[in-house]
């Protein structure tokens, strides 16, 4: 195995030195006054639990505090010697060279084709605009299993290259078996295409980039032979809910501070967060190969995060990795709601717990291992936050339940409890300051930049957008720490949370799914809250921040899911990004796509997309063109013959998904049910394949 | 709307058979080669020809072919028959046009005949009955996107990542190997063990 680690300058190193040291002091500062705290009468194991949670947590707050803060102080000096944007100062913006093909890879499961393809050819279009378009190919990697998005897909694809001629540039395949998912979708397509390209750009199916951000993706990467990937920081952009809209003002807000100030300490060997990035080909398919790990599902099996484990394997094999925080024109799409938001959070919470088991594997580098370590700490922490509070109530009902003694042995004078008041409410303090100053450094750097603060709405209407999203995220966060609290236990218990997939487009979230995905945490936010008034009044006020959280989930979850409140927000000018105040020409050219999409939208034929597969000559031979020949084995056919003679005599709607998939992937079939639909329509073999009006 | 032409040559010769296909159908009695021509016409105007005359002219091809082809009477599905028929004259046709080989290039076909049906070929059921039109093949060709490049292969194996667990596993059982040998060593060398 190539070992070959990145000669890192003095001037890295240092700032490596200067992070760690500033995150290490402060802990220890904190950890030191509160076990003064506890020490006054020895330390109880509860308090010793909780200090060494309370450890665990604020190095936690502490290396986001100072990410932050050093962030805001790069966006300051508006100069960061050492980011690598900073290569192409000197360079001349000339053609690229033509040997740098690129592939914009997008691989899809099962999304909306219109939102896929209408993000596309907004990409598609934003290229042709910088005139470097003949460098790039786009590749639509489909893993979709659902016959009917797999029809339309070929469809959308099909009219794309029509609308654009953009014929031998824009390529679709649907994968027969999608196997080790999407880092095996794009692993199949390294191993099938990968040497016709130098780079490749990864996109998700909500992934915006603006054609000139590519172009300059592909100019760093040439002008930088040692990196292996470089990973654009997508802003959340789009959703117009007032639960979107407020993550998208604080991922814009604070993103671009906590972006730099990651980039100052991880710089040649920052992460890859799985989209957006360029990618060297070669460099990717020679070392990015991933395996399973021992053992069964959660822990072992297939790597389900691949990202992170890819920038390790590209940094252990002597590759550089880097994060363009400066570069712009990258954007995504975030979860509408509040429930489809955890939703998101539990498909993401085994692969990042799954790499606890990685992290102290052989041959990272140690900023490898931070990552790792951070990854799972992203999950983790909220139980953790959990226990302690668990922790402290039980400590504040044992303190309660003390009675005070003044007087020891024989002496005459009573010895008062000395009062810790003073550091108490310091550790609180410091604890408040390290989670809301990024807040507050945010607005800072409004105060520097006229054009940012009105891109912002004004520095009143932005301030009072920070305020009321602090307040948002302060009810918010109790109620995804028991989310993720019961993500993470059911993962260690093997248990499967059955959640339907996420639903990516507004939608208002109705009562009955409020009640079922937030009814367990009010009630506990109730018992708990009635015990500590109960038992432990003291506790009980100094509680109700999270109390309140979890009694209002339900309203909370349901109010910031409207899209009326969300668009009321906006005309008031509260939670303003410079996306929404000046729409960047690639978001105004998605917009476009998308409504001569939905205005368009073929539903003439009134037939679901597997019943025209089979009907419409058109979008027969369309799916016949672009299915792979597979010659069935013996028993296949059979079973085919089977679901052919189910189809003729029960109709579509006896078929399951997998039942038409399969009628779908075999061209022999295909045809012939198609000539029986136009020869025998007596039959009534569609009469419930339409679709409901 | 379907255009219903007259082909009362064709109609008024009835024939009736019932459908003895591979498949277990519930064959409709009474198909009459009126009703057969009707399909032929329906699927016809389903893949692009509006002409009437056009519809008629093939529609016509069609059914003579039929004829010649289906011996009465038999219990072959002559509408089954007809609507194959359409398709392979249409695969025929598109295969000379474009020099495709009908085995082995049968996706390049079927890409043929998305072009052919997108609506954007300017009248090839003139071309098909006869007409020249010496656009037509580069009218297809613009029509027919490939959906992925040749293939230029790259080798991807997996990597090797040596856990922490098993890497301190491995090791101590290395290590109580050695153990092991050198304990053995030991007590030979004392003369305890031979």
């Amino acid at each position: 195995m190539i070992k070959v680690y990145q000669s890192l300058t003095v001037g890295h190193r240092l700032r490596r030195w200067v992070f760690f040291a500033l995150v290490t002091l402060s802990t220890l500062a904190a950890l030191a006054l509160l076990t003064s705290v506890f020490m006054t009468d020895g330390i109880s194991p509860l308090e010793f639990i909780m200090l060494i949670l309370y450890a665990i947590l604020f190095a936690w707050i502490c290396n986001s505090f100072w990410t932050a803060t050093i962030g805001c102080v790069v966006c300051l000096i508006r100069r960061d010697h050492h980011a690598i944007s900073t290569t192409l100062l000197d360079n001349p913006k000339g053609d690229l060279p033509a040997d740098a093909k690129t592939a914009v890879v997008m691989p899809i499961y099962n999304e909306d084709p219109a939102r896929v393809f209408a993000g596309l050819q907004a990409i598609y279009q934003s290229l042709l605009e910088t005139g470097q378009h003949e460098q790039f190919h786009l590749f639509v990697l489909s893993d979709t299993r659902d016959p009917d998005i797999w029809v339309e897909e070929e469809m959308c694809w099909y009219e794309f290259c029509r609308e654009f001629q953009a014929e031998g540039r824009v390529f679709y395949r649907n994968r027969p078996e999608n196997t080790s998912r999407k880092s095996g979708n794009i692993a199949d397509f390294c191993q099938h295409w990968g040497g016709r390209y130098r780079y490749m750009i990864l996109l998700d199916a909500d992934s915006i980039m603006a054609g000139g951000t590519l172009v300059e993706m592909v100019r760093l990467m040439e002008r930088n032979p040692k990196v292996a990937l470089i990973q654009v920081p997508p802003v959340p952009v789009n959703k117009e809910s007032l639960f979107a809209r407020i993550l998208q003002f604080a991922s814009s807000m604070y993103g671009r501070m906590y972006t730099a100030g990651l980039n100052f300490w991880q710089l040649s060997e920052s992460n890859y967060w799985g989209h957006n990035a360029i990618i060297r080909v070669k460099a990717f398919a020679d070392h990015c190969g991933l395996p399973k790990l021992p053992g069964r599902e959660p822990f072992g099996g297939e790597i389900l995060s691949h990202d992170f484990v890819e920038a390790a394997l590209l940094q252990r094999a002597g590759w550089e990795v880097w994060l363009a925080y400066d570069l712009g024109g990258s954007y995504e799409e975030i979860p509408p709601t509040l429930i489809d938001y955890a939703k998101r959070d539990r498909r993401w919470c085994q692969g990042n717990l799954q790499h606890g088991r990685l992290v102290m594997a052989h041959g990272w580098g140690l900023v490898s291992r931070a990552h790792l370590l951070m990854g799972v700490m992203s999950y983790l922490a909220s139980p953790l936050w959990f226990l302690f509070l668990v922790v402290t109530g039980i400590e504040a009902f044992v303190q309660s339940s003390t009675k005070p003694v003044y007087f020891f042995g024989e002496r005459l004078f009573p010895v008062w409890p000395v009062s810790y008041a003073v550091e108490m409410t310091t550790v609180l303090v410091v604890t408040l300051a390290m989670l809301f100053l990024p807040k507050l450094l945010a607005l800072l750097l409004l105060l520097r930049d006229a054009e940012l603060r009105r891109s912002y709405g004004g520095l009143a209407m932005a301030s009072l957008s920070v305020f009321l999203e602090s307040v948002f995220s302060m009810l918010l966060a109790p109620v995804l720490m028991l989310f993720q609290t019961k993500f993470v236990l059911s993962i260690l218990f093997r248990r499967t949370i059955g959640w339907p997939a996420q639903q990516r487009g507004d939608h208002l979230t109705g009562f009955k799914e409020a009640v079922l995905a937030h009814g367990g945490q009010t009630s506990l936010g109730i018992l708990v809250g009635v015990v500590a008034y109960q038992h432990v009044p003291a506790f009980f006020w100094w509680f109700t921040p999270v109390l309140m959280g979890l009694l209002l989930a339900i309203p909370l979850s349901m109010f910031s899911s409207s899209m009326v409140l969300g668009r009321g927000a906006r005309r008031l000018g509260l939670f303003l990004t410079p996306e929404e105040t000046h729409c960047p020409k690639v978001l105004d050219l998605l917009k476009h796509d998308l409504d001569v999409a939905t205005g368009s939208a073929d539903s003439a034929a009134g037939y679901d997309y597997f019943t025209r597969a089979i009907r419409d000559p058109r979008v027969n031979a369309l799916h016949l063109a672009l299915l792979p020949s597979r010659i069935p084995s013996k028993r296949r056919r059979h079973y085919l013959e089977g679901l052919v003679i189910q189809l003729l005599e029960d109709g579509i709607a006896s078929l399951a998904v997998a039942d038409k998939r399969e009628i779908l992937s075999d061209p022999d079939t295909l045809l012939r049910l198609h000539v029986l639909a136009w020869s025998h329509p007596h039959l009534g073999i569609f009469s419930s394949g339409k679709t409901p009006n | 709307m379907s255009v219903r032409p007259d082909l009362s040559v064709q109609a008024d010769i009835p024939l009736d058979f019932s459908t003895g296909i591979s498949i277990a159908l519930r064959p409709e009695t009474g198909i009459s080669w009126g009703e057969i021509a009707a399909r032929v016409m329906d699927y016809w105007q389903a893949v692009g020809v509006s002409n009437e005359d056009q519809l008629t002219a093939l529609t016509r091809q069609i059914m003579q072919k039929l004829d010649v082809m289906a011996p009465a009477p038999t219990k072959a599905d002559l509408t089954l028959l007809a609507i194959e028929e359409v398709r392979r004259m249409l695969d025929e046709w598109l295969a000379g046009l474009l020099g495709l080989d009908r085995q082995t290039q049968s996706q390049e076909l079927a890409m043929a005949r998305v072009a052919l049906l997108s609506g954007t070929v300017s009248d090839w059921p003139a071309v098909l009955l006869g007409e020249s039109n010496p656009g037509l093949i580069d009218e297809l060709r613009k029509n027919m996107p490939p959906a992925a490049p040749e293939t230029a292969e790259l080798a991807m194996a997996a990597q090797q990542i040596e856990l922490f667990t098993r890497r301190w596993v491995s090791r101590g059982r290395r290590y109580l190997r050695l153990f092991r040998v050198a304990m053995g060593r030991l007590l030979r060398f004392l003369g305890m063990r031979r």
